[in-house]
This record gives C-alpha cells, sequence and structure tokens, in this order.
C-alpha cells in the first residue's frame, strides 16, 4: 500500500483510496458508479447539487448511518460507506426529480441526446416517472456568438459552466445572474463569448444547455459519428483531440483526456479550428496530372505525367504545420543540399537559437506549469499563440492560494472553500513584453514597451542592476519570487520574430538557473511540428529564401517541390522569378494558397482529419494522429504523394507502399529516436472507430441505399473503419469515450487509473532531442526602435488554415493600433482616431487602416499592431496619417462586405455539406489511387 | 424601566433617539470605557464567555466562544486584518426585534461594537443593514458621527491606543444574508450565496480574513455586560440562558409589540400578559415562536419557557423570540403557503433541494389551498420535507422553510385533508385572510 493511500469500505467492499482525494474521487477511482453534477474533476468541489449523496456509517455496528455529500467529504482510514443504501439512493433519486421539475422534454432535439450526462445520471438514480404537475420555468435564451448555442430552459444549475468560464478560464463577460429556481447563466446581454475557452462549455455543461453551434447546425448523434484519436495542429501544445465523422464530413473536434498535457480542455482553435477541412478553399483536384480514364487519375498516370522529374535535381520545401515524416521523407528525395525545413531567413535565426537553448529535460508539460509557483513571461502572447498554456499558466497562480488554505487544513479539492481562502492571494506572475495579453491582469509585475525596452530590462535583470531606473520594481520583485520559488517556469517564445530580443531572452536562461537551480523553461514556437522541424536541420539546410533562389539560379535543378507550405515569407517577385525561370513548381497541400494558384502541378493532400502522421511539440513530445475518415480520390495523405514522387525521381518502386509499411517508415527516419512508431502489439488491436452502436450497419447509408455498404478496407495502422474491431478503449489512443451507463465525456474516469491520473493504458513519452548545433551570430540588422510594430494576433489568426473559416472571419474586430500615452500625445492622437499607415510587412509595402487604441500601460514611446490577417512577426511602421473620411468609408464599406460575405460563405458551406450528404460515395476507399 | 431591569431598551426613543451626550449623561459608553481600560482583550473575551451571553440571531451559540475562535496574531501584516461585522440584516418574517434597538438607541450598538473589536483585535467594522430600514440608516449614519468625532471611533479612541474604523453597508435586501458567509459575500461584492464550511468566518471570512459576525441584539448586551458585571447579567433569569430578551408578538393579538423581560419568559406571559392576548372573537391555533423558520407550537405550549432549551424540547427553536400567532379563523395551508412563497423567493438557488424543492412544495400547497390537491399530495409534501431537512442543504435556509411546514402537516393535518376532501378552502367562506 503506497504512502498516501488508505482503505475505504464501500457497501462492505474494501478499496483503496488516494488520502488526499475526496469521496466521490475514490469512489470513482475505483470504479463504481456515483451520480454527480457540480463535482468536476479539474474543478474539485463545492456541494451544489446533493447529487452525490451516501450513507456515512461511524463503524462497522452503525447500521442506521447518515447522509454525506461525497464530494465534499474527506477519506479518512477505515471509513464505511453505502452507495446502495436506501436513504442513500431515495435521496439521490429525488434530486434528480427536483431537477427534473425544470428539465424540459426536448431530448430529441437536444444536441446533447445520447451523450448527456443529465440522461445517464437520470438512469442510474432510476428516476423513472414524472412526479412533478407544475409549470415549469422558462427563460429568454442569448445568442452568445459563433460558437456556443444556449437553451437555458435545460439547465440544473449545476454552477460548472460559470466555475469553468469566470473561475477557471477568467472569463470576464459570463456570470451567473437571478436567484431561486431562476438562476440565469450568461452574459450580461447577446453577444460573442470573449474567451478564447468558451468551447469548453459544451463538455463542462452536464446537459444542453451549452451545445457547440458549428456541431449542432450539421449534426450526427455521437453514436454515428466515426472517430479518430488525433492531436491538434493549430499551435505548439499538441492537446490531444478527438475527430469526429460522418458521411465524409467532419462534424466536430472534442477533448481528448491527456494527463500531461490538455487535461480536459481544449481552446476554442483547436476545438473550431477544424472547420477549415470542410472550406470551399479544400483542394481536391489535381493539377497538371493528365487522367487517362475518366473515372479519374491512377498511380501510372502521375508516374507519366511526372517523367519529367526522373533523374532531376528538385529543391523541397518543407514546413512545420507538415507531419514529421513527410518532412522527413521531403528531405529524403531531394538530399541535404537542397532542403528547406520551411523557415523563412528570419525564422530560421529564431530556430538556430531555439535548437541551441532547447533542453528536453529543462522543459515542462502543462501539467507541471500549473504546479509552478513563480511564472515569467517574456514578448509572447501565449493567451492567443499557445491558449491551453495561458490557462494552465492560470492555474500555477493559484497555488498561493492552494498552499495557505493547506496550511489551515482545507484541502485544495475544497473549491470554493479555497477560493474564499486564497481571497487576491495569487502566485506570482511576471510579463515583459512588446504587446498586452490576456494575462495582464493576473500580473503582479507588468512591464510593456518596445523590443529595445525588453532586451534593455532582461539586460539589467542579468546584471542584477537594480539601481535607480523605472524597472528597478520590477528586477528587484522577480529577483526576489524567483530566488523563493521552488518550481518556477520560465516562458518565452517566437511571436514577433525579433531576434535580438530573442536572443537576450534566451540568454537569461543560464542566469535563471544560477538563480534558482529548479528553474524549467518553455520556448513556444508557433507551429505544432516546429519542434519536428528543428530535429531535420543540419548545416546544409537551406532557408525558404535561399532555397527559393536556388531553384531559380541553379540549372541543374528542375523544380520545386513545395510541401503544406503557403511560404508567404516570399514576395511577389520572387513567385515570378521562378515562373521565368522555366522551373516546375509542384504543391503538395490540402488547402489552396496563392502558390497553388501558380504551381504546375498540384497533388492535394489529406488535412489532418484524413491522415496519419506525427508532431512535435514544444516540449519535443512526439504524438501520432490517425484519420477520422479516409481519403477520397485523388486526395492522398502527404506521405503517399512523396512515395509516388520518390518513384517517379528514381523510376523504381518504393519499398513503402500502404500504411502498412508506415511503421518502418518511421524506423528508417528516426535513426536516433527510439523506438517511437508503432509497435505490432499496438497494431494488431484494430480499434472500432465507430462505436458499438452506430445506427446499424445497414441503416448507416440508408438515406441512399438500403442495401449494405461495404465496409471500408482497414489500413492496418490499428485502427478499422468500422463497428467491428477492438473496443475504444484497449489503447491511450481512445477514438472516443464510452463506457456502460456513462454515455458521455465523464466515461473517462472509467479509464483513468485514478480520477485525474494517468489513463490506464498510459504510452510512454516520446521525447526527441536535437542535436544541431548552429553556429550562432547576432544579427545586427534592427528596425528603428521607434517604429518597430509588433503584430498581435488573436487566436483566430494564428494559422493559415484558420483564414478560411467563416466563423472565423465573423470574429474580425479590425485593425487597431495600440499607441502609448506619449505617442498619442506627440501625434494628436485621439482614442478611435483613424489612420492610415504606410507599413513594411516582412515582405510587403502597404497601406493599410488603423483605429487608434490608447495602451496607457505602454512605456515610453511603443506601439503594437493588431491586425486581423494572419501574418507574422514585427512590421516596421513607414508613416502614419489621420485618414480621410472617405477613406475610412471604404475601409468600414469593406468590412462590411466581408462580413456579409462571410455570412453568405458560412452558409453555402453548410448547404454544400448537407447535400454531399446525401451524395456520398458508397464505397469510401482508403489506400493507394489503384485501389480503385 | 431602568438601566439594570431593561438594560436593552431602557435608552430607546424611537421618535428621536438620544445624541451621544444624552446617551453618555445615561451611562451610555461606560461600558466600553471599562472593556477598553479595564481589560485586556484576551480578557474581554474571558468576560464574555463567563457571562453566558448566547447569539440572539437564531442559532444561540456562545458569544465568547465564538470569538475565542479567532486567531491571535501579535503583528500583522499590511494585508492581515481582522473584522467585526454586526448583522443587522433583519429580513425573518415577524421578526422585528433589531429594528427597534437600531432606530431607538443607535449608539448603543456602535458602543458594543467598539466594545467587541476590542475584544477580537478587529481594527474594522461593518454594519450590514436591512436595505429597507431606511430611517434606521439614517440614525446610525448620524451616530457614527458624533462617535468619530467625539473619538470613540477611529484612531486612538480614548486614548487607550485602540484603532477601529465602522463603516455602514446597506444591503441590496435578500433573506439569505442573515446567514453569516453569505453576508459575508454580499459585503464582498459577490453573490450572497453561503459558503462551504470550514473555513468558519472566525479563521477566513471576509475578504478571506477572520471575521466575527454578531447579531445586533447579541452585541447591544455588551455595554451592560461590562457596565454591570456578570452576577448582575446572570441574575435576570438563573433558572434560563442569562441577560434579558426581546420578546415580540405579531398576528391578530390585541397588542402586537416587543418586549424586554428576563431571558425565559413563558410563551403565555409574552402572548397574554404582553400582547393582551387573542382579539376578541377569536382563539389561538398555534404560534412560531421565533419567527418564520420554526416549528408551530399549540395552546398547549403556552407555559414553555421560551429560551433556547426549554422551545427545542417543545419540539420547536427560539429562533428570534418573535412569536408570529395563527387564530382559529386563519386557514393554517395558506399561512403555510405564504412562507413557503417567502423561501422559495428568498432561496439563493445553490443547492437542488432548497432552491427545486421549495417552489414544488409552493406548487403543492398551492394546488392544496385551491382546492385541487389530492391525498397523494400530502405524501408528496412530507417527502419534501424529508428532502430539504438538515444535513441535505448547503445550508440552514430549507430546513429552516421545512420547519412551519412540516410542523403544520402534523399538526393541522385536518385542514389539509379538509381542503382536499371539501375541493376547496374550508377558512375561504369566512373572514378573509391575509
Amino acid at each position: 500500500m503506497a504512502d498516501n493511500q488508505l482503505t475505504i469500505y464501500i457497501d462492505n467492499v474494501p478499496v483503496l483510496v488516494n488520502a488526499n482525494d475526496n469521496l466521490l474521487a475514490g469512489v470513482l477511482s475505483n470504479k463504481f458508479d456515483l451520480p454527480y453534477f457540480c463535482w468536476h474533476p479539474a474543478m474539485g468541489s463545492v456541494g451544489a447539487c446533493r447529487q452525490c449523496a451516501v450513507t456515512l456509517f461511524q463503524d462497522e455496528n452503525d447500521t442506521r448511518g447518515r447522509l454525506a455529500m461525497a464530494c465534499t467529504t474527506p477519506v479518512f482510514d477505515g471509513m464505511r460507506i453505502s452507495i446502495k443504501d436506501l436513504a442513500a439512493s431515495e435521496f439521490r433519486e429525488q434530486v434528480i426529480a427536483a431537477m427534473m421539475t425544470n428539465h424540459p422534454h426536448d431530448c430529441p432535439v437536444c444536441a446533447e441526446g445520447g451523450e448527456c450526462h443529465l440522461q445517464d445520471m437520470t438512469v442510474m438514480t432510476g428516476h423513472t416517472k414524472r412526479q412533478y404537475s407544475g409549470e415549469k420555468r422558462t427563460f429568454v435564451n442569448q445568442d452568445l456568438g459563433q460558437f456556443v448555442g444556449h437553451e437555458m430552459n435545460r439547465c440544473i444549475t449545476c454552477y460548472r459552466c460559470v466555475r469553468f468560464y469566470h473561475d477557471y478560464a477568467g472569463g470576464q463577460d459570463f456570470g451567473v445572474f437571478g436567484s431561486k429556481n431562476q438562476v440565469y447563466f450568461g452574459r450580461h446581454e447577446d453577444g460573442q463569448l470573449e474567451s478564447e475557452f468558451s468551447g469548453n462549455l459544451v463538455e463542462v455543461c452536464p446537459t444542453g444547455v451549452f451545445t457547440n453551434k458549428l456541431f449542432s447546425e450539421h449534426y450526427a448523434r455521437k453514436w454515428d459519428l466515426q472517430s479518430a484519436p488525433s492531436v491538434c495542429h493549430l499551435c505548439s501544445v499538441g492537446c490531444n483531440t478527438s475527430i469526429g465523422e460522418r458521411y465524409g464530413s467532419v462534424r466536430r473536434v472534442v477533448n481528448r483526456y491527456k494527463h500531461d498535457i490538455n487535461g480536459y480542455f481544449l481552446c476554442d482553435h483547436g476545438r473550431y479550428g477544424i472547420a477549415h477541412v470542410n472550406q470551399q478553399n479544400r483542394m481536391t483536384e489535381t493539377k497538371g496530372i493528365a487522367a487517362s480514364l475518366p473515372t479519374g487519375i491512377s498511380r501510372t498516370d502521375v508516374l507519366k505525367s511526372l517523367a519529367w522529374m526522373n533523374g532531376q535535381s528538385l529543391i523541397g520545401i518543407g514546413s512545420s504545420r507538415s507531419s514529421l515524416e513527410a518532412n522527413a521523407l521531403l528531405k529524403q528525395l531531394v538530399g541535404n543540399e537542397q532542403f528547406s525545413a520551411g523557415f523563412s531567413n528570419k525564422a530560421f535565426e529564431l530556430a538556430k537559437y531555439h535548437a541551441h537553448y532547447f533542453d528536453a529535460n529543462k522543459s515542462v508539460n502543462l501539467h507541471q506549469i500549473e504546479q509552478a509557483d513563480c511564472v515569467f513571461i517574456v514578448d509572447e502572447d501565449i493567451s492567443q499563440t499557445a491558449p491551453r498554456m495561458a490557462l494552465s499558466v492560470r492555474q500555477a497562480l493559484r497555488n498561493k492560494g492552494i498552499k495557505k488554505a493547506e496550511s489551515m487544513g482545507i484541502p485544495q479539492w475544497q473549491d470554493s472553500a479555497v477560493r474564499t481562502i486564497a481571497g487576491e492571494k495569487k502566485s506570482p506572475l511576471f510579463i515583459l513584453s512588446s504587446q498586452p495579453s490576456k494575462l495582464d491582469q493576473e500580473a503582479e509585475q507588468l512591464l510593456l514597451g518596445s523590443h529595445l525596452m525588453i532586451t534593455e530590462v532582461l539586460h539589467q535583470l542579468i546584471e542584477q542592476d537594480v539601481t535607480a531606473h523605472h524597472y528597478c520594481t520590477f528586477i528587484k520583485a522577480f529577483i526576489h519570487a524567483w530566488q523563493h520559488a521552488k518550481s518556477p517556469v520560465f516562458i518565452c517564445g517566437w511571436q514577433h520574430q525579433n531576434i535580438k530580443a530573442f536572443t537576450h531572452t534566451l540568454a537569461c536562461i543560464e542566469f535563471l538557473i544560477a538563480l534558482n537551480a529548479n528553474s524549467r523553461f518553455v520556448i513556444v514556437p508557433p507551429d505544432a511540428n516546429t519542434l519536428g522541424q528543428l530535429t531535420l536541420l543540419d548545416g546544409k539546410t537551406l532557408t525558404v529564401q535561399q532555397a527559393w533562389h536556388l531553384a531559380i539560379t541553379n540549372p541543374d535543378i528542375a523544380g520545386v517541390v513545395v510541401l503544406e507550405n503557403e511560404l508567404n515569407c516570399l514576395t511577389e517577385a520572387d513567385r515570378d522569378a521562378l515562373k521565368h525561370s522555366g522551373k516546375k513548381l509542384l504543391v503538395i497541400d490540402h488547402c489552396h494558397s496563392e502558390l497553388s494558384h501558380i504551381a504546375d502541378v498540384v497533388l492535394p493532400c489529406a488535412p489532418i482529419s484524413e491522415s496519419h502522421g506525427h508532431l512535435v511539440n514544444y516540449q519535443g513530445v512526439i504524438q501520432h494522429y490517425f484519420p477520422a475518415l479516409p481519403t477520397q480520390r485523388p486526395v492522398q495523405e502527404n506521405w503517399q504523394w512523396l512515395v509516388l514522387l520518390a518513384e517517379a525521381v528514381t523510376s523504381s518502386k518504393s519499398k513503402w507502399q500502404g500504411i502498412k509499411d508506415f511503421h518502418q517508415l518511421h524506423e528508417q527516419l528516426a535513426t536516433d529516436i527510439d523506438n517511437w512508431s508503432i509497435s505490432t502489439e499496438e497494431l494488431a488491436k484494430n480499434i472500432a472507430r465507430e462505436t458499438p452502436r452506430v445506427s446499424g450497419r445497414t441503416a448507416k447509408s440508408a438515406n441512399q441505399s438500403v442495401h449494405e455498404p461495404k465496409v471500408t478496407q482497414s489500413n492496418d495502422d490499428g485502427y478499422r473503419f468500422s463497428m467491428e474491431g477492438g473496443k475504444a478503449s484497449l489503447d491511450a489512443n481512445m477514438p472516443y469515450v464510452w463506457s456502460p451507463g456513462w454515455n458521455s465525456n465523464q466515461a473517462i474516469s472509467k479509464y483513468q487509473r485514478q480520477v485525474n491520473d494517468e489513463l490506464i493504458h498510459k504510452k510512454d513519452v516520446k521525447q526527441v532531442t536535437i542535436d544541431y548545433n548552429p553556429e550562432l551570430f547576432e544579427n545586427s540588422h534592427q528596425h528603428t526602435a521607434e517604429r518597430q510594430l509588433p503584430i498581435m494576433l488573436a487566436w483566430y489568426c494564428q494559422q493559415y488554415q484558420s483564414q478560411c473559416i467563416p466563423e472565423f472571419q465573423l470574429l474580425h474586430q479590425g485593425n487597431q493600433l495600440l499607441v502609448s500615452n506619449e505617442w498619442a500625445q506627440r501625434e494628436h492622437w485621439q482614442q478611435g482616431t483613424w489612420l492610415e499607415l504606410d507599413i513594411d510587412f516582412n515582405v510587403e509595402r502597404k497601406s493599410i487602416m488603423a483605429k487608434v487604441i490608447i495602451e496607457p500601460r505602454f512605456s515610453g514611446l511603443h506601439m503594437a499592431l493588431k491586425l486581423d490577417e494572419y501574418c507574422a512577426g514585427t512590421a516596421e511602421l513607414n508613416s502614419a496619417s489621420i485618414a480621410s473620411t472617405s477613406a475610412i468609408d471604404k475601409y468600414l464599406t469593406a468590412k462590411e462586405d466581408q462580413y456579409q460575405a462571410a455570412l453568405a460563405e458560412k452558409q453555402a458551406t453548410l448547404v454544400r455539406l448537407k447535400q454531399k450528404d446525401q451524395y456520398i460515395p458508397i464505397r469510401l476507399v482508403a489506400g493507394g489511387l489503384d485501389d480503385a | 424601566m431602568t438601566a439594570l431591569s431593561h438594560p436593552l431598551t431602557y435608552q430607546v426613543n424611537l421618535t428621536s433617539p438620544k445624541t451621544l451626550s444624552a446617551y453618555c449623561d445615561d451611562g451610555g459608553y461606560q461600558g466600553a470605557r471599562i472593556a477598553l481600560t479595564q481589560f485586556s482583550p484576551e480578557q474581554a473575551v474571558e468576560q464574555v464567555k463567563a457571562s453566558g451571553l448566547k447569539g440572539r440571531g437564531g442559532a444561540g451559540f456562545p458569544t465568547g466562544m465564538k470569538w475565542s475562535f479567532v486567531p491571535r496574531k501579535a503583528t500583522k501584516t499590511e494585508n492581515e486584518n481582522t473584522y467585526l461585522v454586526c448583522n443587522a440584516d433583519e429580513m425573518e418574517p415577524g421578526t422585528f426585534k433589531d429594528r427597534l434597538l437600531l432606530e431607538g438607541v443607535p449608539h448603543q450598538l456602535i458602543e458594543a461594537m467598539v466594545i467587541a473589536a476590542y475584544a477580537i483585535g478587529a481594527n474594522k467594522g461593518y454594519i450590514f443593514l436591512r436595505g429597507e430600514y431606511h430611517l434606521a440608516a439614517q440614525r446610525i449614519t448620524h451616530a457614527l458621527n458624533e462617535a468619530k468625532t467625539a473619538n470613540w471611533l477611529g484612531d486612538n479612541i480614548q486614548g487607550t491606543g485602540f484603532n477601529f474604523e465602522l463603516h455602514l453597508h446597506t444591503s441590496a435586501g435578500r433573506y439569505i444574508c442573515g446567514e453569516e458567509t453569505a453576508l459575508i459575500n454580499a459585503l464582498e461584492g459577490k453573490r450572497a450565496n453561503p459558503r462551504a464550511k470550514p473555513p468558519f468566518p472566525q479563521v477566513a471570512g471576509l475578504f478571506g480574513q477572520p471575521t466575527i459576525v454578531n447579531n445586533v441584539e447579541t452585541l447591544c448586551n455588551l455595554p451592560h455586560i461590562f457596565r454591570h458585571g456578570i452576577e448582575w447579567y446572570q441574575s435576570h433569569a438563573p433558572e434560563s440562558d442569562a441577560g434579558t430578551k426581546i420578546y415580540g408578538a405579531c398576528g391578530r393579538v390585541a397588542k402586537p409589540g416587543l418586549w424586554e423581560l428576563p431571558m425565559g419568559a413563558p410563551i403565555g406571559k409574552v402572548l397574554n400578559d404582553c400582547a393582551g392576548g387573542m382579539q376578541s372573537g377569536l382563539k389561538l391555533k398555534g404560534l412560531l415562536p421565533g419567527g418564520a423558520s420554526t416549528d408551530f407550537l399549540l395552546p398547549q405550549h403556552l407555559d414553555v419557557p421560551m429560551d433556547y432549551d426549554h422551545v427545542a424540547k417543545a419540539g420547536s427553536r427560539l429562533g428570534t423570540g418573535g412569536l408570529i400567532v395563527l387564530d382559529d379563523k386563519q386557514c393554517p395551508v395558506a399561512m403555510v403557503l405564504n412562507l413557503l412563497r417567502f423561501f422559495a423567493q428568498e432561496s439563493c438557488g445553490w443547492c437542488t433541494p432548497c432552491r427545486d424543492g421549495t417552489p414544488w412544495a409552493v406548487q403543492l400547497l398551492e394546488k392544496i389551498e385551491q382546492g385541487k390537491g389530492q391525498l397523494a399530495d400530502i405524501d408528496e409534501l412530507y417527502r419534501l420535507c424529508d428532502f430539504m431537512w438538515i444535513g441535505k442543504t448547503h445550508c440552514a435556509l430549507a430546513p429552516g422553510a421545512v420547519e412551519p411546514l412540516r410542523s403544520a402537516l402534523n399538526y393541522f393535518n385536518d385542514d389539509f385533508v379538509q381542503h382536499i376532501e371539501l375541493h376547496h378552502c374550508p377558512y375561504h367562506h369566512g373572514e378573509r385572510h391575509g
């Protein structure tokens, strides 16, 4: 028996529970069924719903006992409780009966139906008859924006939503109103939910008050979804997700529990960003490949059309939004000297420093960040670039209060009591940044200013220079807090691509370790596989610009292969130059870009929802994603196209033909990474992607044919496109979560070792090491400090693919120029003044409109530009002038047109998808082009 | 009426409460002076413990013991504080005793709070006043200013080195603010939901700091305990709990009102001697001895002394000591319905039994009162009484609502059955109730 375990008796059965847990968690950890609502494994206990009542006995002679709410009752050794006892089970049934006095009878039209925790708990308590004959309470619902539907009549007032949104995630625009049985959860008025975690309301709500709007619009019951374990591809955190599909289109993403990373929560980018796979922008046709048959192209067609490649030398440009293995295959195809990992000149500098300073042993996962007691963030707005990480930082700030509560004998899970004791006490957070962030108001010390200021502060910090200047308060407080912290965490990132500030930032690492040996470091890269790309770098790797110019200038090179990269660091002139050089451009991607329009050959590849691969997160953790649905010809997975290209170049059949060879591919590629491929054992699990309850195999395509469709051939990746196969719970990578009696995501406790612990089938963490040790030299070129414009992007503008999602476009707020008081006074700009800005972006000079927002917290002469368009880094301001009325009108009209266009696009997409549901191919064929 | 016989009310003047000097002329602030100069804070707590003073808000918890839970710290950091809060959110239906003290002798409360603050080591205090008590708010504000000017509040009070800042906070009006942790939440600007306990407010209350919340009447005992001593205090009611108590009566009695009597006066004395018995032509049917959230007692209980133990033994609670009297011409179902409507309205909405149970009880009582009830509804009401009882809810509001309901179901069961069998209210043809 471990130290922290003790024995309790549940209906006379002795079980071991964690001594620090509450009784409910102990009961659930032992896989007993006990209904609950207000308790949440990540949010602890508040004792509101009274649903988890059990009978607690004084000793073995006590036969009467007393009722106790399990979630608010600590466990003790020898504790005796009964779940079955009549007094307790009757009371639990009455709690449901009381909730049902107001809960409507609309289960058939409720999007939660079939995965409703309230349904499950109702059945569990045995409440089968309506007793209440009076009128039901009704509410007016709100429009909560693009993502979350609102149906307050269904509310059972468990307070989980507000506890998540406000208490856990720090959202300020959602609360609880009213009292008695008219308690209302919503905003003060209709409007878009502002938190980047709003989508979690859907999963946190035990019933259908909050629903996923996008899912509801194109809906399928949970049991009819075909799902696969996936990994979010929209930032570097690597949250685990489950993608659900029906009739060939992706319906939704839900959280997939991962102890070390995302736990129970996703950000809205991860939840809703998948919509890009359903947009018009998707590439579904080849270009430059001549088909020999009307039914479509075949392998032979591709090889014939690409015969020009035979024996030729090519340039390959990869991408950090593509998988590790696809990039590695590309590198192998073109050779080390002609490979670019997809980093621009600027980004490559950052990559070198990142590679140099990256130390997997000194990095921390999100679970560890939540244990931190001091956090220092330098010039990275993680609330937008890696929102899930910001959520973990918020939890870390509670540790001081939690510690105080513990000293008073109140355990962490007593959530409301802990918050009462904590009051305003927070663990220290220090932010030094060139732009504001949603975490700012939590900071003990905050300095916002130019990159010049940032480098100055960091310099003085390292020198421990606390002489009289106005950074000394920050530096003094910081050094004191860092020295006294038990587990301090430092976070920085690539966001503004300012190499000087970045090098200064990374140079702190050594100093911070000297200050406190327990210091841990997080460097946030921009993309889901940036770290994977770092493992592919060597002394010969080219930047994008170098690769591009080499292709143009070197007569031996026949063309450029671009893998899932829109290459926005190239100018129009660069693109024209390639065209004029006569070199071929071959693009493999899943969505259109300016590049795909000018490409000679376009090979449409599968997006994340339809493909296999590995992504390496910010911490170097390698994670596998699987397709939720098979590709439809001519779309192929990126690696399949690359295998075909290799055949075209070498004229010999590649040894990698199917996904069953895929794991060998991994072994081939990852020479320095031990055993991270799928094991034979895992492959043999053959887990069913469809639920055992999928609406009858013979009926699932009944809208077109009553004949049973042929099951899509399994492609030996360990999962089957079928309801037959291994149980979802056989592997840590569960396609969906389900357990008898537990149809909602709450079933997860059945698959955790203990509540909040690792999954029973935990996989060993596979982490990369980076051997690349480039020569570092400081880039001397710097922008004039005061003309520098760090670019701020909201989370929905952080990725190229996300731009095309109409729901995201509808969130655009117009460009804003944040200026310090000093700037505003010097230029006589008022709050809300419209300016016409002449700006040097990384690749082009553009004139844009922006509204002035005075940011009083900016020190000195400082500005930041908030844009609605995806654009990385820092720009430079050439000039700014007050905009004319006509220019403002023109801009606002254009904005309104964009808004209307996005609305129309949203509708059109929905119509198209629903139409498509009626004409799905009966046989979805997975595999190569010749399998047709 | 003398300072010795009616310590709480002898200075009461409802038309024009005494100014500071008039209050002092009649012994005012003497208790505070004695406490601050002759007692150390620890000794002051011991004195109150020894006096046997019990909380007059309804629960009857020994005041000195409550105070002794406050952690004492030799030195406090900038962010550390101890708070004293006066619960003047008198919202119990049928109870108006605190109003008398607030409007009639505001300085007595201020003096009392100076003593309490000194004893528990609080340098900040709040009077959390029921929002509707406009007159009390005016009079307290005036008295606070007088006390500040006379250095009975502020820094270095009367040269003793003790600092105490006292603020008036007028409530936005919720019954639940009578629950001390809900009151604290409201004072912090949060929703008035009762907090999870532990931690108790004495350890982590207002803004997470040690806090004592005492009722108006409780506090008002303090000046007299210090002025006249423990022996005098206990001599009022040697057979009962110490001190005097303000009792009240409302309903159709001859003279509704408030009377300060030695603790433990029999119910009959309050009803018949003080309130002059029932109005002519009416008979006593039952009464709630201490506000709306106490069990009914019957005419047979008139000898019961009104103190905590005796009323409990009779099957009810002393509560606030304010009788609500039911006569034989009023419908007990309608009365209970009225009370349950109040409790359903005032439920904070936090826990399920109270939030959804009280309106359910209202729905059933409405049905019965309208003559649409069925016998099964009575069973359902019994079930709801059990469902909302102590141990099943987050705080005491729902069990308080159950008390009049369950006792009415027991004592006046025939009335419920009659409503159902006659398909109308049997009282409805007589005098209109309410």
